[in-house]
């Protein structure tokens, strides 16, 4: 960590690792421990103002507001982790595949891509749900399909980049296989613009998540998400604007987060 | 000298826009061992395309393309900033070649197998090419120009192989760093008999370097022979014009000698 502050070593990266530590340390520590039962409801506590008993306020069942939080970023993280990554690891052996041999597997595929990319991804997600149906792995992998595509994209076009250079003839030469010349050769020179484009993809995950939590179709109750408790605070804006708030602030972060680090990434010294 | 590359009747083309362009109209030479052929003429005639031909990199549509030696011929590219991994450190850069023949050539016993064997191979060939072991630790993006395309001959040399294809390896350097990887090369060649195809377009520099010239002109070869009595007397117009346009007068007594 201290070498990656270092190496790293302005602004926007620094409050981003700041902002997305804190935020890693709710998730992870929602996992084991939260204040309160995140289900237990307290009529008595029903929308009790933030204090010292309960740091975010209480919703409309009396449910403890921090501990619902905590694991509303624990789902919203983890959902938008592995969705990025099954975007990931497909969009780069699709895009490692279609960059490297070119020629009618490029063609075939890219097609498929584009026809894909054509629709918004939380509108391919919707399109998905709606085979799969809801719930927290069907809508994880529906963005992750969702995201694959562009991915895809990013990764081809830097494949094809990297093939104009020499280093490729050379390694060729010298006996390397294509397996060898894709992922050990060329992968490393594309890694500062796939992490950028991780940290973008992981937002809109989270966003998307957050969205179509909203919708009712991601996360299902009683289970705690972000979004959802946006969508259930919003008749109590007024009354209790504290229930929206929290969640709301928390997305923020956790967007602005990821993008600081983005940023940051690629202003490396 | 016995014939390391016979290349006969080599003819290349490429569809462009629907049309065939014919790169290499029946292309014949020889490359002997121990010998360095220069291949001379202006852009687009057809230099790297022969080069590219020789390393399979290109598909040929008619001729004969015979190496006469087991290892396969290693290049030299003209553009050092792009024939290094930038990625990669040095000592990776050097090591790679080392481990890809160690796993392509599993029964011979003399090959370098681990990864200490390979460190002592890469520290010598470093040495081998006028640097030290302190730039083991850098990636091609530290070094300078002249640093790195002693790195790629060094890379392409640590397979020993017998043939180096240099395809104007000094063209993107300034005149005193063309002059040391120049002697680097000359050094490398008498010390391990290597034969080298040395594409450029640079007629002085071929004049002190090659030991046999070949003049290409828009795919045929139109000339060849020894640099001196090449350059004394051409038989081609082509070549009286490459000559002339080089401003060559030249200074028979210093041949062989370092190239200014």
């Amino acid at each position: 960590m201290r070498k990656l502050w270092k190496k790293y070593d302005n602004f926007h990266f620094h409050i981003g690792l700041i902002l997305t530590s804190i935020i890693m340390i709710l998730a992870i520590t929602g996992i084991f421990y939260t204040p309160y039962e995140t289900t237990e409801m307290n009529i008595a506590a029903k929308f009790a103002r933030p204090s010292l008993q309960h740091l975010m306020g209480c919703d409309n069942y009396g449910r403890d507001i921090f501990s619902r939080v905590m694991e509303g970023i624990r789902n919203t993280f983890f959902i938008a982790l592995i969705t990025v990554s099954i975007g990931t690891v497909v969009g780069v052996l699709i895009g490692a595949a279609t960059g490297y041999f070119g020629g009618l597997l490029d063609e075939i595929l890219m097609r498929i891509n584009d026809a894909l990319f054509a629709f918004p991804s939380i509108l391919l997600a919707l399109v998905i749900i709606s085979i799969l149906g809801t719930g927290t792995i069907n809508v994880t992998l529906a963005l992750g399909i969702a995201f694959i595509p562009s991915f895809a994209r990013i990764v081809r076009s830097e494949y094809k980049k990297q093939m104009s250079q020499d280093y490729i003839q050379s390694a060729r030469l010298m006996g390397a296989g294509d397996a060898r010349i894709i992922f050990v050769h060329i992968l490393p020179n594309i890694l500062p613009v796939l992490v950028s484009s991780v940290m973008i993809g992981f937002n809109n995950a989270v966003l998307a998540e957050a969205g179509l939590s909203y919708l009712g179709i991601g996360v299902q109750p009683p289970e705690a998400s972000l979004g959802r408790m946006l969508s259930e605070a919003q008749s109590y804006l007024f009354t209790a604007p504290w229930y929206s708030l929290f969640p709301g602030l928390v997305i923020v972060v956790m967007v602005l987060g990821f993008a600081l680090i983005a940023e940051g990434l690629s202003q490396k010294k | 000298m016995s014939d390391l590359i016979t290349v006969k009747d080599l003819e290349v083309s490429f569809k462009e826009k629907k049309k065939i362009h014919t790169v290499l109209k029946g292309v014949s030479f020889t490359l002997k061992k121990g010998e360095i052929l220069g291949l001379a003429g202006e852009s687009g005639c057809g230099k790297t395309t022969i080069a590219k031909a020789i390393l399979k990199m290109v598909p040929v549509q008619s001729g004969e393309i015979v190496i006469h030696d087991k290892k396969s011929p290693q290049m030299v590219f003209q553009d050092p900033y792009g024939s290094l991994n930038p990625s990669k450190t040095i000592s990776w850069i050097l090591e790679e070649p080392l481990k890809l023949q160690a796993a392509r050539e599993k029964d011979d016993p003399d090959l370098p197998r681990t990864a200490q064997e390979r460190q002592k191979k890469v520290s010598e060939m470093l040495q081998e090419v006028g640097l030290d072991d302190s730039y083991l630790i850098h990636k091609p993006t530290e070094l300078s120009g002249g640093q790195r395309q002693r790195i790629c001959i060094g890379a392409a040399l640590m397979q020993e192989p017998s043939i180096l294809i240099a395809d104007e390896p000094v063209s993107a350097l300034d005149v005193t760093i063309q002059a040391q990887v120049l002697e680097l090369m000359k050094r490398l060649h008498e010390k391990k008999d290597l034969s080298i195809l040395f594409i450029s377009h640079d007629l002085r520099t071929m004049y002190h370097f090659c030991d046999r010239i070949m003049v290409l002109k828009d795919g045929v070869i139109v000339e060849e022979g020894v640099p001196a009595k090449m350059y004394r007397s051409p038989k081609h117009e082509y070549t009286r014009l490459l000559l002339r346009s080089a401003g060559i007068t030249i200074d028979h007594k210093n041949r062989g000698k370092k190239p200014v």
